[in-house]
């Protein structure tokens, strides 16, 4: 059960220069921290990889979708109901609670509204918001609207989850309660996240991979990435690590 | 999202009540003008409010819009589409919409003495309110909430009601409202509502289609393709109608008395088919006895042979305005210059003194002759009915040739 992007070519309408060019990559099982510079294709490939955007050309799958791989409506219906994202921006809905916006966000991902409804209750308990339920999510801090983007993901029990920064402009505080609800999420889905942040890894994730220009340039265990690093880096290894990764092909 | 919770942040349900009022002021003002008990004039009539109601609704619709784009969520890889979000979403504000429209045309009906509306026009004043509501949701997810409830509301105010106020005359029958529609003897033209409904049609296909997630210029354009070709079928069907787009109502439809002469009436003034054709017996007895011919029936319908004479009268009209009206179609049609106006029609002074003759023959009480013809014309009456009834017979004549015609003028002086 995974993600497996197949000779991606992707490029902005805007931009000349391609995102991806015959991209391929399979998200590997267990958590993943995606790394790479800013414009490296993070966001994008997070984006390409929920259907929020298409691929010029290549293709994007779910294995376990396989048979029903194409562009009906209804196949593209199940793979969006598989792949939970979660975007760099959690906006409120104006006029929304927090339970509200939550159901309202798996009824678009198609459950019916009473399911939507009392599936929205776990999903708050699980990010642990269920006591802040009945507050207009207009009037929640940075990171409890991170906690409520969390929850629209996990609200329509994804096979994949995707998290697009989840921890940016957060303070120390905030990161901190967001890494556990990382730990907390279910073991046998994989999840990705991008991050420009590389303390903790090994805490919470299996895999490392590093994204530069459209290309993977590293991808393996938090313990072979740890490897890379000098021996003087001492306790910023990952940090070394990264910058090793980054500035060999730059 | 709950029903619940989309009532609660539904702008319109808490500017309904404002709507309340005027729509109050606009059936009290309206209902003096009503007539007859014909369903089609009374929801006509009421479907007047959309002027106001579909313009608040698109305004809603873009607040709704406005919604979501504040969020960011329209352009979410959702499972649901972006049609059924949009209709989901607009439930509230077509909801209070509908309640306020059908409450105006339910309550013109309950005043009317009316049980059923004309189905026609509600299935219209439905299809009207929603586009309108989705259109304006298609723009508010593409603006700014500031800009476009204002532009929304603004536009579809004047797209609604100028039309009403410029020529060409059919050009306002492509709304779909027809606030004058129609007195009893005629009915909608089915080219009207047809050309209605494809130019509404044309521009829900278009907001459907502007409803895209990744709406690029060449969707754009072929967005507003289905608008422009509604526009251009819809001008097709209406084009050549006056202010009023009707034809001749049904005459299958006529209900009819037995006596003679006979009096045929449309089914919604049947209560009054006693009265009236015992004002014919008795009229048509008098003026056979003058000499006058009496035809063999009285319609409301279009006269269809020379001996059926087409008259009109509303369920308010009293006794002696029945008697005045079936006096009326013994007069013969206008001459076509009198609707030219190439040649003058030199006989129409005549039609007031021979009317008021008709209505002294047939029994009408002075009082009620003097608040309807001048004292010169029932000066001269009163000098005819004073002379033997032969002369009388030619006198009148005269003036029936005189009427008839349009370059012979009219001998209204007996002495003549």
């Amino acid at each position: 059960m995974s993600l497996h992007f197949t000779q991606i070519h992707f490029r902005y309408r805007r931009s000349r220069r391609p995102i991806f060019d015959d991209f391929s990559w399979e998200v590997p099982a267990g958590r993943t921290v995606l790394l790479g510079p800013n414009g490296a294709g993070k966001s994008t490939l997070l984006a390409l990889g929920a259907d929020a955007l298409r691929p010029h050309r290549g293709a994007v799958r779910l294995p376990s979708l396989a048979h029903t791989q194409n562009r009906r409506r209804g196949s593209r219906a199940a793979y969006r109901r598989a792949v939970g994202w979660m975007p760099q921006q959690i906006r409120p809905v104006p006029g929304l609670t927090i339970h509200e916006q939550v159901a309202y966000a798996g009824w678009l991902k198609g459950l019916p509204r009473s399911q939507a409804w009392s599936a929205a209750a776990t999903a708050l308990e699980q990010v642990a918001l269920i006591e802040l339920a009945g507050r207009k999510t207009a009037t929640l801090s940075g990171g409890q609207l991170r906690r409520v983007g969390l929850a629209q993901v996990l609200i329509h029990d994804p096979q994949i989850i995707l998290l697009d920064e989840p921890t940016a402009g957060l303070d120390p505080a905030q990161r901190s309660r967001f890494r556990e609800l990382l730990v907390a999420l279910p073991p046998d889905r994989p999840v990705v996240v991008s991050t420009h942040q590389v303390d903790d890894l090994s805490d919470l994730f299996d895999t490392v991979v590093v994204l530069d220009h459209g290309h993977v340039r590293f991808s393996g265990s938090v313990a072979a990435f740890m490897d890379l690093a000098t021996p003087s880096a001492g306790e910023r290894r990952a940090e070394a690590a990264y910058a090793q990764i980054v500035s060999e092909k730059n | 999202m709950r029903r619940l919770t989309m009532l609660r942040i539904s702008p319109l349900i808490w500017i309904s009540p404002l709507l309340v009022w005027p729509a109050w002021m606009f059936v009290t003002s309206m209902a003096s003008l009503q007539l007859d008990p014909y369903p089609l004039t009374l929801t006509a009539a009421g479907t007047a409010a959309l002027l106001i109601v579909a313009p608040v609704c698109a305004a809603g619709g873009a607040w709704e819009g406005g919604r979501l784009r504040r969020a960011g969520w329209f352009t979410l890889p959702h499972v649901r589409t972006p049609l059924t979000v949009a209709i989901t979403a607009l439930l509230p504000t077509l909801l209070v919409g509908s309640l306020i429209t059908f409450g105006i045309i339910g309550i013109r009906l309950v005043i009317g003495g009316v049980l059923l509306p004309d189905i026609r026009m509600i299935i219209t004043t439905l299809v009207i309110l929603t586009t309108h509501t989705l259109l304006g949701f298609a723009i508010g997810v593409r603006m700014p909430v500031v800009v476009s409830v204002p532009l929304v509301f603004l536009v579809d105010f004047f797209a609604l009601g100028l039309p009403l106020t410029l020529d060409p005359l059919w050009l306002r029958h492509l709304t779909g409202i027809w606030p004058s529609c129609c007195l009893i003897g005629a009915d909608l033209a089915p080219a009207a509502l047809l050309g209605a409904l494809v130019f509404t049609g044309g521009l829900a296909v278009t907001a459907g289609l502007l409803l895209h997630p990744h709406l690029t210029a060449f969707r754009l354009a072929l967005a507003l393709l289905p608008a422009i070709i509604g526009a251009g079928a819809g001008v097709q069907f209406v084009r050549g109608f006056g202010p009023d787009p009707t034809i001749a109502r049904d005459p299958a439809l006529l209900v009819c008395s037995t006596g003679q002469p006979r009096v045929c009436v449309w089914p919604e003034h049947q209560p009054r088919l006693e009265e009236v054709a015992a004002i014919a017996a008795s009229a048509g007895a008098a003026w056979q006895q003058a000499g006058i011919a009496v035809p063999d029936e009285f319609s409301e319908g279009q006269p269809g042979s020379p001996t059926v004479r087409g008259f009109g009268f509303s369920m308010r009209s009293d006794h002696y305005t029945i008697l005045n009206a079936l006096a009326y179609s013994l007069l013969p049609p206008w001459p076509e210059c009198a609707f030219s106006g190439i040649s003058p029609y030199l006989g129409a002074p005549a039609e007031g003194y021979v009317l008021a003759w008709l209505n002294t023959i047939a029994g009408m009480p002075p009082e009620q002759l003097a608040g309807r013809f001048s004292p010169d014309q029932l000066q001269v009456v009163a000098t005819v009915r004073a002379l033997p009834l032969e002369r009388q017979q030619a006198w009148l004549e005269r003036n029936l040739v005189a009427l008839e015609q349009c370059n012979i003028p009219p001998q209204l002086e007996p002495a003549l």
